[in-house]
């Protein structure tokens, strides 16, 4: 299993770098959703 | 629900490149998905596969953590009692019922809300672990 089940078909943009959505989510008040995954 | 509250950030645990992110976050197997503050803390982590329904319960856990975690106790009560009853079958309800009474609790001072909280989780869940974790009190 590659990635996290309802996560795998998102449709959403993923963010590739961890600083930049660190500051996103300070900006937005959002938390970061950090996802660990190994390709199929 | 993703989108709405969070920042999704795509890690390969497999590319060397990720190597000091993964050490960083102690990470081991895949899938693990952390939910950070922004300071970069962890405030939740879960590991393995989850099919939707279930996952999405696990996040909406995870949101209610991260209120507690940063002592907005109000907002992580309110939560924790709408996972624990928008999702009543769910894997995760057991531990939001208990985590509502301590929610309820930290933000009132009053034993009462926790002892009232802890009541229900007993009712709902009497052979779940979490109805341990309490059963000091009983």
């Amino acid at each position: 299993m590659a990635q996290t089940g309802a996560i795998a078909e998102a449709p959403f943009t993923w963010q590739e770098s961890l600083q930049e959505a660190l500051e996103q989510a300070e900006r937005e008040s959002k938390l970061v959703l950090l996802d660990f995954y190994s390709p199929t | 629900l993703i989108e709405q509250n969070t920042v999704p950030v795509h890690v390969n645990a497999k590319d060397e490149a990720n190597a000091e992110l993964a050490a960083r976050y102690l990470q081991v197997w895949t899938p693990t998905v952390h939910l950070l503050l922004s300071d970069g803390r962890s405030a939740h982590e879960h590991n393995g596969y989850l099919p939707p329904d279930e996952f999405a319960a696990e996040l909406e856990l995870g949101l209610a953590k991260a209120d507690l975690r940063r002592r907005d106790f109000t907002a992580a009560a309110e939560r924790f009692e709408r996972l624990r009853d928008d999702y009543p079958t769910s894997h995760v309800a057991p531990e939001a019922s208990y985590w509502a009474a301590v929610s309820r609790y930290n933000e009132s001072g009053q034993a009462d809300g926790l002892m009232a909280g802890w009541q229900k989780l007993r009712d709902r869940y009497p052979e779940n672990i979490w109805r341990w974790k309490q059963s000091f009190y009983e």
